[in-house]
Order: C-alpha cells, then sequence, then structure tokens
C-alpha cells in the first residue's frame, strides 16, 4: 500500500490522535515525505535503502491476545516481554513500567531531536501505534531482560521512554523475536541520570522477511556513563542508528556494533555523540564481517561543541569482505569545535590478513578452520567484558554465522 | 588556555597581508555579467576557432540548468555571477611581447615584489614561468629550451590554435562540464590558462611553473589548465597565486586537468596564498577549483602537493582517477586557516584498475575564527583488485574559537583491497613546547618550530624552490622565524 493510502485509512489508529497539535505535526511530517520536500541526494537516513521501499507497506496493528508479562528469574533480575510494543504495567519498589496513553503527548513535544531529516523517525511520528514508559529508580542494581514479541505482518512503530535515575546500575538487554513479515520501527528515548551506570547489549536475530529500524537517544548527565554494545546476526534488514549527547561533565558514552553479514543482508549503521560538557569521553567502534552480496554501510560522528574542553574522543570502523560482491561505506566524521581535546579515528576496510591465514595453515590447519579462527579473533576484544551469558549467546550466534560459510 | 599563547596568537592575527599591492595599469574589459555575448567576445579576443566557441556556449547552456553544489561546510553569501567581470586583459596585450623587456616595467616590478622575479629567474635556470596577469599570459620564458626537447609549454589560448587535436580530444575528458555548476561555468568562461604537453619519453629538465595574480577588481579569474603526459614522460608543475588586498569578494574557479599515459608521471605543486580577507572577515577570494587527474595508461602516477594558506574561502578537491593498472595517486597538504577564512579541502581517490595504490596525506591547522574542513573520498571499485589506500588526516586547533573537522568517505566493493584510515585533532601538546622553551626558545619559536615539524612530511613533498617560499608561508601565517 501507498504511504497515502496508509495515512488516510489508519490515521485514526494512532496514538495521541485527539491532540491537535501533535495531529498538525503529523500532518506536515507527511507532508514533507509526500511532497519530497527533504535532502533527496545524501539523506544519511536513507543509506542502502529507497524511499519507496520505506513507505510502500501494508499497515497493520491490532490489539492481540497474547498477554506481554513482567517476570522475576531471580532476585534483581527482571524478564519483561513487550507484545507488539505492548507492556504489561508494573511497578514494584526497583521499577515502574507503563504503556504510554494520550495524557503523555507534552513529553513528545519536548523530546530530544536531532534526528533532522532522518525520514525513519519522521515515519515513527507519523504512524505511531505504541511506546512504554520504563523508570528505574534510584540506588538500584538491576538485571533486566526485555523480549520485543512482534506477531506476523505487523507494523510498530514504538516510542519508548527509559529512564535511569541516580546511582543506579543497570544491564539492560533486548532481544528481538520476530516472526514474519513484521516491520519495526523502534525509537528509544533514555535519560542516563548523574552517576548512574547503564550497560545495555542489543541482540538481533531474526529471519529474513522482518525488518528492523531501531533508533536511540541518550542522554548523560554529571558522572554518569551509557555502554551499548549492538550484535547484529539477522538475516532481515537492520537499520541500527544511536545517538549520545554528553551533556553533564565527567560522563562518558560508548556505541559500539558488531554485524555478521551474509546472503543478501543489508545493514545500515550509524553513531553520533555529541559532547557538551568538559572532561567526557566516548567512544564509537563498529566491526562488520561480510559475506557473499551483502551490503553495510557505516556512519559515525563526533562532534565537540566549543565548551567541552578536554574531550576525549574515538572511533573506529573495522570492515572485513569475504568475496568480491560484497560492499562497504564508511564515514567517519569529526566535528571539533574546541581546542584542548584528543580526538581520533581509523577505518580499515579489506580481506581476511594474508599473512595471518598463512601462518595458521602452515601450522596444519585447513583454510575454513583457520578463517574461523581469525574471525572470531576479530571481536574476541569486544566479548571480554561481558555478562557469561552473553557472551555465550554470542559465541552461539557466531559459530552459527561461521557454519553459514563454510556451506557456501 | 595560558596568557603567552593568547599573544603569541594575537601577533598571528595582526600580522597583515604581505602582497595586497594594486598595479595600477589600464584595464581593458566588457561589462559586467554573464551571458552569450560575453562568451562571444571572449572567444572572439582570443581568437578562437568555430568548434571552441560551440564548446563554451554550450557548457554555457549547461551551467544554467545547474545550481551550486551544496555539500560543503561553508558559508558565505550567494554568488551573484551577473556582478563579475569576466574578462580583463591589460590594455596594449593584443599584440604579446616578445621578451621580457618590451613587458610594462610595472608589471616586472609587481613580480619582484611577488618574489619571482622573472630576470633572476632565467640567470638562475631551472624554472620557466608561465606568468598569467588576469586573463593574458604576459610572458612565457624558457619556451625556446623546451621547444628543442618537443615540449610544449604555452597558454591553452595559444594552444587552441597550435595545437587544436589535443586540446580537442583532451579538453574536458577528466572534468565533464556538467560535472557540477563551477566546472561548467569555467568551461564557458576560461580566459587563459596553461598547456603543458610532453612527449613520448621525454623527461622535463626543469620544473615549469606558473604564478597567478588576480589585480583588476570584481574580476573572476577563470583559468584552465591542461597538462598531457605522454608514455613514459614525467613533468613537475608548479602553480602558485596571490591576489591584492581589496574589500569585495573575488572569485576564483579554476579547472586543473592531468592526463598521465603508460609510465608517465605528473607531479603538480600548488602554493595558494590567495588575499583571505582582514581580520573581521572582510573581502578575500572565494576558491572554487577543480582539479583532476586521469592516470589513464597503466604504471602511471600523479602526485598533488598543496599549501593552502590563503583565500576567504577555499574550496578544493584535487583528485586521482586511477583507471590504469598499477596506477599511483598521491595526495600531500596542508591547510592553514586564520581570522575568518573557512576551507572545505581534500582529495577523491578512486580506484578503478588493478593493483592501483593511492596515499593521502592531510594537514589542517586552524587559528583565530577559522573553520578547516577535510573532505575526502575514497572509493574501490569492483575491478580494483588488490588496490590500497592509506590515508592520514591531522588536525592542530590554535585558540578556541576555530574549528577543525574531518570527513572522510570510504567506500569499498573489492574484497582485495585494502583502505586504511587514521586521523587524529589535537591542540599543540603542552610537553613539546615546555621541552622547546626549556632549551631556549621564545614561544612564538617553539609554535612555530612545532607547527613546521607537523607539516613537514607535506612540505618535504614540494619541489626545492617551492618548498622554501611554502616554509615562509606558513611562518607569515604563523609569524614565525623559520627560514
Amino acid at each position: 500500500m501507498t504511504l497515502e493510502n496508509n495515512f488516510i485509512h489508519h490515521s485514526k489508529e494512532y496514538i495521541f490522535l485527539d491532540n491537535e497539535t501533535l495531529s498538525n505535526h503529523r500532518e506536515n511530517t507527511y507532508k514533507k515525505i509526500f511532497q519530497k520536500n527533504y535532502d533527496r541526494k545524501n539523506n544519511e537516513s536513507l543509506k542502502n535503502i529507497t524511499i519507496s521501499d520505506v513507505s510502500k507497506f501494508n499497515y497493520f496493528y491490532k490489539p492481540t491476545k497474547t498477554n506481554p508479562t513482567v517476570s522475576l528469574i531471580d532476585d534483581l533480575n527482571y524478564k519483561i516481554k513487550l507484545v507488539d510494543g505492548i507492556c504489561k504495567n508494573y511497578e514494584d519498589e526497583y521499577i515502574e513500567i507503563r504503556n504510554i496513553t494520550n495524557l503523555d503527548f507534552k513529553i513528545f513535544l519536548n523530546q530530544v531531536n536531532n534526528n533532522l531529516d532522518d525520514i525513519i523517525i519522521d515515519f515513527n511520528k507519523i504512524f505511531l501505534n505504541s511506546g512504554i514508559f520504563f523508570n528505574i529508580k534510584s540506588d538500584t542494581k538491576l538485571k533486566i531482560r526485555l523480549v520485543h514479541d512482534t506477531s506476523e505482518n505487523f507494523t510498530v512503530f514504538q516510542n519508548n521512554f527509559i529512564n535511569f535515575n541516580k546511582n543506579c546500575e543497570v544491564q539492560l538487554e533486548d532481544h528481538f523475536n520476530l516472526t514474519n513479515n513484521s516491520i519495526n520501527n523502534i525509537n528509544y528515548n533514555i535519560h542516563v541520570d548523574e552517576k548512574a551506570v547503564v550497560k545495555h547489549n542489543i541482540f538481533q536475530n531474526f529471519r529474513n522477511s522482518n525488518k528492523l529500524y531501531l533508533t536511540s537517544n541518550s542522554v548523560c548527565e554529571k558522572k554518569s556513563s551509557y555502554h551499548q554494545n549492538t550484535y547484529n546476526f539477522s538475516e532481515g534488514f537492520v537499520r541500527n542508528f544511536h545517538h549520545a549527547h554528553l551533556n553533564g561533565e565527567y560522563s562518558n558514552a560508548s556505541l559500539k556494533g558488531c554485524f555478521f553479514l551474509k546472503n543478501k543482508n543489508i545493514c545500515s549503521n550509524k553513531t553520533n555523540i555529541i559532547h557538551n560538557a568538559v572532561n567526557c569521553v566516548s567512544d564509537q567502534t563498529y566491526k562488520g564481517i561480510l559475506n557473499a552480496h551483502s551490503k553495510a554501510s557505516y556512519y559515525s560522528n563526533t562532534f565537540v561543541s566549543e565548551n567541552a574542553q578536554k574531550t576525549e574522543g574515538y572511533q573506529l570502523s573495522k570492515g572485513i569482505l569475504l568475496t568480491d560482491n560484497c560492499s562497504f561505506f564508511s564515514k567517519p566524521e569529526l566535528r571539533i569545535f574546541a581546542d584542548d581535546v584528543k580526538c581520533s579515528h581509523g577505518s580499515t576496510i579489506g580481506p581476511v590478513d594474508e599473512s595471518a591465514l598463512y601462518y595458521l595453515r602452515s601450522r596444519g590447519m585447513s583454510k575454513n578452520e583457520a578463517m574461523k579462527m581469525i574471525i572470531s579473533s576479530f571481536i574476541e576484544e569486544d566479548l571480554l567484558n561481558l555478562d557469561k551469558n552473553i557472551a555465550k549467546e554470542i559465541s552461539n550466534n557466531l559459530s552459527d554465522y561461521l557454519k553459514s560459510l563454510s556451506n557456501d | 588556555m595560558d596568557t603567552e599563547t593568547t599573544q603569541t596568537l594575537n601577533k598571528y592575527v595582526q600580522d597583515k597581508y604581505k602582497y595586497g599591492f594594486v598595479t595600477n595599469i589600464d584595464s581593458d574589459r566588457p561589462k559586467k555579467g554573464l551571458n552569450e555575448e560575453i562568451i562571444k567576445f571572449i572567444s572572439q579576443k582570443k581568437n578562437e576557432p568555430e568548434w571552441m566557441l560551440k564548446w563554451r556556449l554550450d557548457c554555457y547552456k549547461k551551467w544554467l540548468k545547474m545550481s551550486d553544489p551544496q555539500w560543503a561546510n561553508l558559508k558565505f553569501p550567494e554568488i551573484d555571477y551577473q556582478d563579475i567581470y569576466y574578462y580583463s586583459a591589460p590594455k596594449g596585450f593584443e599584440s604579446k611581447p616578445k621578451d621580457l623587456s618590451e613587458v610594462d616595467p610595472k608589471l616586472i616590478e609587481t613580480y619582484n615584489k611577488l618574489g619571482i622575479p622573472l630576470e633572476e629567474q632565467k640567470v638562475l635556470a631551472g624554472v620557466a614561468v608561465d606568468a598569467v596577469f588576469d586573463s593574458v599570459s604576459v610572458a612565457t620564458t624558457y619556451k625556446g629550451e623546451l621547444e628543442k626537447l618537443g615540449i610544449v609549454f604555452c597558454s591553452i589560448s595559444e594552444a587552441v590554435q597550435t595545437h587544436p587535436e589535443l586540446v580537442k580530444k583532451y579538453l574536458g575528458s577528466v572534468i565533464p562540464p556538467g560535472d557540477h555548476s563551477f566546472s561548467a561555468l569555467n568551461s564557458a568562461v576560461f580566459t587563459d590558462g596553461s598547456f603543458v604537453y610532453i612527449p613520448e619519453n621525454v623527461k622535463c629538465p626543469m620544473e615549469l611553473s606558473t604564478y597567478f595574480r588576480i589585480n583588476a577588481e570584481e574580476t573572476g579569474q577563470f583559468e584552465r589548465t591542461l597538462i598531457i603526459a605522454d608514455k613514459g614522460s614525467y613533468v613537475s608543475y608548479l602553480e602558485g597565486c596571490t591576489a591584492p588586498q581589496r574589500d569585495s569578494n573575488q572569485l576564483h574557479a579554476a579547472n586543473v586537468e592531468l592526463i598521465a599515459l603508460e609510465n608517465a608521471e605528473i607531479k603538480y605543486s600548488t602554493v595558494q596564498n590567495w588575499y583571505p580577507g582582514d581580520e573581521d572577515g572582510k573581502g578575500g577570494i572565494y576558491n572554487f577549483v577543480t582539479k583532476r587527474g586521469l592516470c589513464k595508461g597503466n604504471n602511471s602516477k600523479i602526485s598533488w602537493t598543496q599549501v593552502e594558506t590563503g583565500s576567504a574561502i577555499t574550496w578544493k578537491y584535487p583528485s586521482c582517477i586511477l583507471k590504469g593498472d598499477n596506477s599511483i595517486g598521491e595526495f600531500y597538504s596542508v591547510a592553514i586557516t586564520n581570522n575568518f577564512q573557512q576551507a572545505d579541502t581534500g582529495t577523491k581517490m578512486t580506484h578503478i584498475g588493478k593493483n592501483t595504490r593511492s596515499k593521502i596525506i592531510s594537514k589542517g591547522i586552524s587559528l583565530g575564527n577559522s573553520q578547516n574542513t577535510y573532505r575526502g573520498n575514497v572509493s574501490f571499485l569492483r575491478k580494483a583488485d588488490k588496490a590500497r589506500n592509506y590515508t592520514q588526516c591531522d588536525s592542530l586547533l590554535v585558540g578556541n574559537k576555530c574549528g577543525a573537522h574531518t570527513i572522510p568517505y570510504i567506500d569499498s566493493k573489492n574484497n582485495s583491497a585494502i583502505v586504511e584510515h587514521e586521523a587524529s585533532t589535537s591542540k599543540i601538546n603542552e610537553d613539546q613546547l615546555y621541552y622547546c622553551r626549556q632549551r631556549g626558545l621564545s614561544h612564538e619559536e617553539a609554535v612555530s618550530l612545532i607547527v613546521n615539524g607537523f607539516c613537514k612530511q607535506v612540505l618535504q613533498e614540494l619541489p626545492m624552490e617551492f618548498a622554501v617560499e611554502a616554509q615562509k608561508l606558513v611562518s607569515i601565517s604563523l609569524e614565525g622565524s623559520v627560514g
């Protein structure tokens, strides 16, 4: 179905319908896309996808029978299951979680907006049909596992707000359990309050027919830290766009990711860190292995504003191309307006190191084995500081991926 | 920042543009504005054949349909193309002087002030100068000696007359006029520039050199340079630029095309010192230059070296298209911006052939309120087996009002190709400063020494004659005591 049909036929199903300001805002955004009134040539949000791909879809969303759950696996270890973007409203002494309602429109008007010219976020605004508020109370130490279940053919446009209060220490995991043919356009607004420490691990492993557009905007206050890791083993299309604002001094943020592509997979990545305060540290690292006809892009950006002195900002992107038919595009960008900074970026794209391969083969390993060893060592350093369960899950996924290599 | 650095900084900022004198010579120029009439006028003045005029008019039609490229990180008022003189020649130049003694002594003096005394250089030997004064090539020295080797070194308008087949074949072959609006504009109204042809297996024994200087007010200078190195040949070409100090902005939109055939090598060095505008950012040159080299044959090599210290706005991306197998592209750049200067410069390396290699070394230094951007594109196409690129771009920030930006684009479609990119941005290292000061250098000397060391990798790529000038320029921008 075309964008126009979707907009006209389904516009009554979205939330915040009764609010005039938001309705107008939606209408304008829709018009912008419909009249092609945006930067069409160098639009980073449309890298590797075309506007017709994005705008032609069958909007489908209705309440489902399966119930979302919140359960305690053991003490201070939560498992929260979202079904089609809907959660179970729940509160205890550590956390509070609820669905957004029509009364929450104010927060939408005030949200951090650095997604100008991001067409995917525009779509999220127009078709918004779900979202959660998640509040982690201060001085808690928790593990949370967030599972996103999406039913067949569903189109989920979700806007989530997560608030990590002072001094909390949280390990958050995102899992995507998508069935078939679903479109998931998910936007996270993350607020990390003073001295909070957050580790956010995101696993993406689903079938070919699904699409996931994941965007996050994090804001870090004084002495807080936010570390995000994405692991993309999906066969379907994935777009990972993550932004972090370092607004409080002595805060730090890292946005890291690995992706493993095969067949005709396409993956689009972007990270963006904005330094607004002194003495902050940031790190952006993405690594990718590309096989067969796969295609990936990675934009990274470090922005250091005038008053963000004593900044340290690092970027690294590494790509390994296994065949002649895959391609990787990277654009590591630095924009610096302060002088007392240490910023760097490095980027490499190439085949598997010949001499490393030779070394292993000369010690009696088969070519296949040697390749596997080199590829696993490529992400080894990222697994070192991880929780045991997570590391195990990643290495399982990795060995599946390596198996698929030898079948080619 | 400590007070001493601020003081040193202020000293740099106060340093005036030394080449800002105006030579009062009557100019012969038509009305302002751009239209078909002007193009016909230029073509007629140059006595051009019919095909050349047709080519110009075609380009003009293309330009009419285009808008200026928007990708650069620059802020400037929209250029009014109807408010510019497109042709300006000192009067009495219709018949060219045969040797230097016939040239207006005032002009010679101008060159002397610039530090390129033609006479002296003739005696010193080694450099042949094709000096471009506004739009007409004043005198081409050393032509005779080059002719013996079969080398053609003349102005482009002369080449249209004498070597039409070469011009016809190669003009616009590397930079298609429809590439972007500045290339179309230049193709339509180019007035002068150099033409170089090096025959097969000839190593040009001396460095060829040209000096551009914009004199008349509100004139755009649109020069066009075409260098063709035939099989197995070698040439090193130097280009220097200055302009007088005026309050109004001047436009400079040059096109430079290089073609290297099999086993040929071209080395192109630029020292650009256009008037950058005053301390408040008033006036100065808008420099929109398209430079592109094509390594057409196997084993060919093109090397760009540039030192950019001037211009209110620099928009310049000397590029290499590595088409021949085993061809090499190199780019070395130092860009210094001060006051309200803005520079958006870098390179584009397109790897098409097998085993092609490219190397990019870029050093940016920002002072005052300036903005300095490196923008580079490295792409490996499907057939570029075993291609290789190494990129290093470092930025140095002096003062907290300036900005340094690095925007590389890296695209690989070949799995045997290797690309490596690294960049860093920092201020002058306190430890290094301390070390120098401890050994008795003044703060200013120390800064100058460190900056020169920072640029060394690029400066050493320049030919001897230029290296000295470039070092001086770096020091002028920093008011140092080097050299």
